[in-house]
């Protein structure tokens, strides 16, 4: 019953913040703006008409709301879970929680279990944005559906983000635990997003270590993207299975998952001036 | 100097009478003759109403050689505890003395680099036992600002090992006299409110032991009253409180005994009572002062000083007739003589020698 508790905590204190609005608020704006900007577009241009077919309708428009959620989903992911771990250092709320129970292990699980709940609410939040107004705006325009679509595919194509967005969460956790902040978090968490996108590719030895391109691979071997594929190999020089990706992903975020939870029990919250 | 005196006469606790109140427990564990020989016969202490063998099955607080370095500083250095249960105590200190890095040791925020801890008998480390029976505001309690204090409440009592009844939080917002403003979100807060949501975080699980760290900073005179008698009423329960203040008048007003730090270590520890009652002193109204300060001088126990147009000197009350005697008769004229007990600003500022 206690971790739920503390879950419950957890859930009611990042469902008041007024940051996480903000943010599920401008995730839904693009699929709003997307919505307005394609059907009008499309509306006025017949050439735009054939491409809105590929786009707009369900369930075409959950492929192209993944390629949305490579991009913004990873920022806000790694900007929910900073806010979420590292508030309490910025808030110094630390001090009023850790003496209510016997061990530190149940704050961090539940920080983890939250920070991942908010990714799939991000999630959600997103396809919602970008489903209903698209499909709703195609029946209204007469754009039928162009092809068809292999749901099981799309469905790989969202497991593998939400592989990638823990990878990130877990990075963003052990940042915001070392560095004890929001800003530590959302800094080394964008940090590594970006540095890894420019790195990976250098050099195949690169791609093999860091879990950039493995992230990449396993996108593209869940969601059957042929083209990404090819991109991979040519990164890696070589195929790379499922499993050994899965494994190197595996092995990124317990490290990190570790190394942040070993951090976070032993270190003292001395905080404070006072005497 | 008239004034640095109060004329505040401090009962001695109805166990033990004045007398025995001749030493105290002071780092490096000096104790009156009479403490000493109790002690080491085993009889009850005359400060502590229960048998000092059994302290550690029976002190709400007792720390052994606490210390606690960052680097080459020690923030506390060998710091010694010994809290009665019910006992009301004030933890005073100067700024940096190591109030705070005490208190947070003791509730395993910080892990002491040596030394040992027990709180209600049990080792600080055993939080199992611990985490629901103590209950803390350290320093300014912080709290979520986007939340109310309603919904502030309920984060601590589901981040709680016990479970805590919701139904229990608006009776605790009655209680703190925030019932009116629960619904409002705590950033919108005066330091005062917080420090009342922060006193009922603290008593959530219904503690039999609270630190409250500085739990009047920033409350106005009848917020400070309204504090200092809910610590009264807290205490009447059975609960010990452990203060940490900077209000000397407030500690005097409340407490029942008081620690002392200084420079992370300990400068003092017993009741209030006997700590003021040993501050007493005779004060003389006597003419000329120069020749009355040649007479006394004589005596070095009786440290005699001249503050304002009076003599003060250390003596108890069977010394009075010989003093006089004394003084008249080397044609000194004594107009009165007095007894007068210290305030406890004035053994504080004695005793560490520095500011509050």
């Amino acid at each position: 019953m206690s971790p739920w508790l503390l879950l419950r905590a957890e859930w009611l204190k990042a469902r008041k913040r007024p940051m996480h609005w903000v943010l599920l608020g401008l995730l839904a704006s693009t699929g709003l703006l997307f919505t307005l900007f394609v059907s009008t577009r499309a509306w006025m241009d017949p050439a735009l008409r054939e491409r809105a077919r590929v786009m707009m309708p369900w369930p075409h428009i959950l492929e192209h709301v993944l390629h949305v959620l490579q991009f913004f989903g990873r920022v806000t992911a790694i900007s929910l879970t900073a806010s979420i771990v590292g508030s309490e250092y910025g808030l110094d709320t630390w001090k009023m929680l850790l003496p209510r129970r016997s061990g530190r292990s149940g704050f961090f699980w539940s920080k983890l279990g939250m920070s991942l709940i908010a990714v799939v609410v991000g999630i959600a939040v997103v396809v919602a944005s970008f489903v209903i107004p698209c499909s709703l705006t195609a029946r209204l325009l007469g754009i039928e559906p162009a092809g068809g679509v292999e749901l099981q595919v799309v469905g790989g194509g969202y497991a593998a983000f939400f592989l990638e967005a823990f990878f990130y969460v877990a990075v963003t956790v052990f940042a915001a635990v070392v560095t004890r902040s929001t800003f530590g978090g959302i800094l080394l968490g964008l940090g590594v997003m970006f540095f890894q996108d420019i790195v990976a590719y250098a050099h195949p030895l690169i791609a093999l270590t860091l879990p950039a391109v493995h992230l990449r691979n396993l996108q593209a071997l869940l969601s059957g993207d042929a083209q990404l594929l090819e991109q991979v190999q040519m990164a890696f020089k070589d195929e790379v299975s499922l499993g050994t990706s899965a494994a190197v992903w595996l092995l990124y975020v317990s490290a990190l998952l570790v190394a942040a939870f070993t951090h976070f029990r032993r270190r003292d919250l001395a905080g404070g001036t006072g005497g | 100097m008239s004034g640095a005196f109060s004329t505040i006469r401090v009962s001695a606790p109805s166990n033990a009478s004045a007398s025995t109140f001749t030493g105290w427990v002071e780092a490096g564990g000096l104790y009156s003759t009479s403490e000493k020989r109790k002690r080491s016969q085993g009889e009850p202490s005359s400060h502590f109403p229960y048998d000092a063998r059994r302290m550690s099955e029976t002190a709400a607080i007792e720390a052994r050689g606490l210390t606690k370095r960052y680097g080459a500083v020690a923030a506390v250095q060998g710091l010694d505890l010994d809290v009665r249960r019910g006992a009301v105590c004030g933890f005073l200190g100067p700024n940096g003395a190591g109030k705070t890095t005490t208190i947070r040791m003791l509730l395993g925020l910080v892990k002491p680099s040596s030394g040992t801890a027990r709180l209600l008998g049990h080792a600080i480390d055993d939080r199992r036992e611990l985490c629901t029976k103590v209950g803390a505001i350290i320093e300014t309690p912080a709290f979520y600002p986007f939340l109310s204090g309603a919904d502030n409440l309920r984060v601590f009592a589901d981040s709680s090992a016990a479970p805590v009844p919701h139904p229990r939080l608006p009776a605790l917002l009655e209680r703190v006299g925030l019932a009116d403003r629960a619904r409002d979100k705590v950033g919108t807060y005066s330091l005062g409110m917080k420090q009342r949501l922060g006193i009922a975080a603290a008593l959530l699980t219904d503690p039999q032991l609270l630190f409250l760290d500085e739990p009047t900073n920033g409350l106005d005179p009848a917020g400070m009253h309204e504090v200092r008698t809910l610590i009264g009423t807290l205490a009447q329960e059975g609960r010990t409180v452990f203060v940490s203040s900077h209000q000397l008048g407030e500690v005097e007003q409340v407490c029942t005994d008081i620690v002392i730090v200084q420079a992370g270590v300990k400068k003092l520890q017993g009741p209030v009572a006997s700590l003021l009652e040993e501050g007493r002193r005779l004060e003389l109204q006597v003419a000329p002062l120069d020749k009355a300060l040649a007479v006394l001088s004589a005596h070095p126990a009786l440290e005699a000083r001249v503050e304002g147009n009076a003599v003060w000197i250390k003596a108890g009350r069977e010394e009075v007739p010989a003093l006089v005697r004394a003084l008249v008769g080397a044609g000194v004229d004594v107009f009165g003589v007095a007894s007068r007990v210290p305030s406890l600003e004035r053994r504080f500022l004695e005793l560490t020698g520095g500011a509050p």
